[in-house]
């Protein structure tokens, strides 16, 4: 059976256009978004998805069943893959994952398969399930300077159509403090895990220079780190998910990175803390907020 | 302290009757058997140095109300060590001398104030910080006890907040100093000192792959190993504090003679060079337990660390040339220092 590699981040970590850029690597699977470790069991996955407004379950989920079960990802196999699903409300999650890693392995002879779902790494509940169910799996921690993130994320939000004004307020609000919450699930999740299981790896630094970062995660798995091997992880568009899907299942990734899949190398320009505690965002911050969100930053390598 | 000839383990948590902890101790040869030189926190805030006797009395060196983080103490040599107080220079104790211990003033010219004192165990010379953030290199010379600048460096770059924590003379008789940098991770530099001057032969920035991906900001100890510089890294109580009941492993680091460096221990991670990898295997390569520091010492050629457990539990590692280590015993208090030799 093919092993299993999770991509932890906050949303708007570059998450999409990693973990795609990984996933093509010959020997990686990589799938779009799949939710399954947010609930214990498919009935409570599904439910979660269609409490959020998704008529359907999770769009990636449905989209990798419906291509690795079905055989394409079009409407009529997404129904089909949301039947199987009603068919499954008392499996685990753990199940599912395993059966479609297994159908990935069969199609594609992949030595790991990638999960990528940032709401994993917001619920300490989601994280103790992946310990449990998948006790030898790798962790790719991808990080983003806590300022750039938060500006992406004051965009995204600013941008959902389905939010009441009222509610894009509270998510801003909420929004200064999602980075360093969900770092510290991270980084209490991973200090369990044994020595080799975990490597983190900075969301910029992929951007400035692709190539080493992307070999050196193929080395810790252990996989190809030849040319042909690494220059496949510089097309994400080549995914299967890095194109808009159908209108029933149309993303299960960030929409967009679906909108233009292609990787655009360049280094960042970095934020700055001391700038953003004097913005308006940081002013809303107590000191201690603040103190606690520099100590994490400075700890992942960002000023 | 243990009665092992070869290894005292001095472990911390306030003395039951005077209420005092140590902080630093140095082994001295003294006239009759060795004995131990310390530097203790009192309970009033203050400082003391002692030596402690072979028979298990003691000798009060100095008591000041500075401290005992303030006070520098090192060993210029098997017999000799510098003590520096903040207002007050330096002063030499030299055990071998007749009569009962005493601190000799320096005749050493410090106008700028002195922040830290160092010195490598073979080596009869030390390291000096003004306050102007300008170094000097001072090296003892002529008659005994008689001290002068030799060479003064150009100011390293220190930012506010930001410490030198160590100072080594390696295998090949360069210098290696670090300073500690809560923001960014501790900055490590190498000079290669000369009878007039000291030259910077490099300085590594936290981006050269020190501190990318670690908690690294401060050097909690630091030892010669062969031709290697070991370095215990970790976090500030400062920073434990931020992130309270987080558990970040320290590390141990090793620079070796070509200037790169290698993981020893610690969470591998990846550099502009590629992945670095720990050399030591199994559970000993994490030191996730680390809660507060690690002291390190060389005995019999092989390296020691003491790790400090979150309880305040000591473990001890021995560590061979294969990289590999066994344990070398167990307490349940916390080490403050190991000393060999």
């Amino acid at each position: 059976m093919a092993k299993l590699l999770v991509m932890l981040s906050p949303p708007r970590s570059f998450s999409s256009l990693i973990s795609t850029m990984i996933g093509q690597h010959p020997e990686i699977y990589g799938f779009p978004e799949l939710h399954l470790m947010m609930r214990e069991r498919v009935a409570g996955t599904m439910r979660r998805e269609q409490q959020a407004d998704k008529f359907l379950g999770p769009r990636g989920l449905l989209r990798a069943l419906a291509l690795l079960q079905f055989g394409a990802d079009s409407a009529e196999n997404v129904l089909e893959a949301n039947n199987w699903l009603q068919e499954h409300m008392a499996w685990h999650g753990k199940d599912v994952l395993a059966h479609m890693m297994d159908l990935a392995e069969a199609k594609t002879g992949a030595t790991y398969c990638l999960e990528k779902s940032p709401a994993t790494a917001t619920s300490p509940q989601a994280l103790h399930r992946l310990r449990r169910d998948w006790p030898d799996a790798r962790y790719l921690h991808v990080t983003r300077h806590p300022v750039n993130l938060h500006k992406s994320l004051v965009e995204f939000i600013s941008h959902l159509p389905r939010l009441t004004a009222a509610e894009k307020t509270l998510w801003l609000k909420k929004s200064v403090t999602l980075w360093p919450m969900v770092q510290r699930n991270i980084l209490d999740f991973c200090a369990t895990l044994n020595p080799g299981q975990y490597l983190r790896i900075r969301g910029e630094d992929v951007l400035a220079d692709a190539v080493p970062m992307m070999r050196m995660v193929a080395e810790w798995l252990g996989l190809r780190t030849d040319d042909a091997a690494i220059d496949a992880m510089l097309h994400p568009e080549d995914s299967p998910y890095a194109r808009r899907g159908p209108f029933n299942a149309p993303d299960g990734n960030d929409p967009k990175f679906i909108a233009s899949p292609h990787f655009r190398p360049g280094l960042p320009r970095m934020g700055n803390l001391d700038d953003f505690f004097r913005g308006e965002h940081g002013r809303s911050m107590d000191a201690a907020r603040r103190a606690y969100l520099r100590q994490i930053a400075n700890c992942l390598g960002y000023q | 302290m243990s009665a092992d000839p070869s290894l005292s383990v001095i472990h911390g948590g306030p003395d039951p009757v005077s209420g005092r902890r140590i902080v630093t101790a140095l082994r001295l040869r003294r006239r009759r058997g060795t004995g131990l030189l310390t530097l203790e926190q009192t309970p009033d805030a203050g400082a003391a140095v002692l030596v402690w006797y072979a028979d298990g009395r003691t000798s009060l060196l100095l008591h000041c109300d500075q401290p005992a983080a303030a006070i520098g103490l090192a060993a210029l040599d098997a017999a000799r060590a510098l003590v520096l107080l903040p207002d007050a220079g330096l002063r030499l104790l030299d055990a071998a001398a007749a009569g009962p211990p005493a601190l000799q003033p320096l005749p050493l010219d410090c106008a700028g104030g002195v922040s830290a004192v160092f010195a490598a165990a073979d080596a009869p010379a030390v390291l000096l910080r003004r306050d102007d953030g300008g170094l000097d290199i001072a090296a003892l010379g002529g008659a005994a006890g008689a001290v002068a600048v030799t060479s003064r460096l150009p100011a390293p770059e220190l930012a506010t907040g930001q410490r030198i924590s160590a100072v080594l003379r390696d295998a090949d008789g360069r210098w290696v100093v670090t300073a500690d940098d809560e923001r960014r991770g501790f900055q490590l530099w190498r000079l290669d000192p000369t009878p007039d001057s000291a030259q910077e032969v490099w300085r590594a920035l936290v981006q050269d792959g020190l501190r990318r991906y670690a908690w690294n900001a401060v050097v909690h100890d630091a030892v010669v190993w062969g031709s290697d510089v070991v370095l215990a890294v970790g976090t500030s109580a400062a920073m434990r504090g931020r992130l309270f009941g987080l558990r970040m492993g320290g590390e141990l680091l090793l620079l070796r003679r070509d200037g790169t460096l290698a993981l020893l221990c610690g969470e591998l991670r990846t550099t502009p060079t590629g992945n670095l990898y720990p050399l030591a295997d199994g559970e000993a390569c994490r030191l996730r337990s680390l809660d507060d520091y690690t002291c390190l010492a060389v005995v019999d050629g092989r390296l020691v660390a003491a790790l400090v457990h979150d309880n305040g539990a000591t473990t001890l590692r021995s560590f061979g040339d294969d990289w590999q280590s066994v344990p070398a015993g167990a307490l349940s208090q916390p080490v403050v220092a190991i000393v060999g030799g």
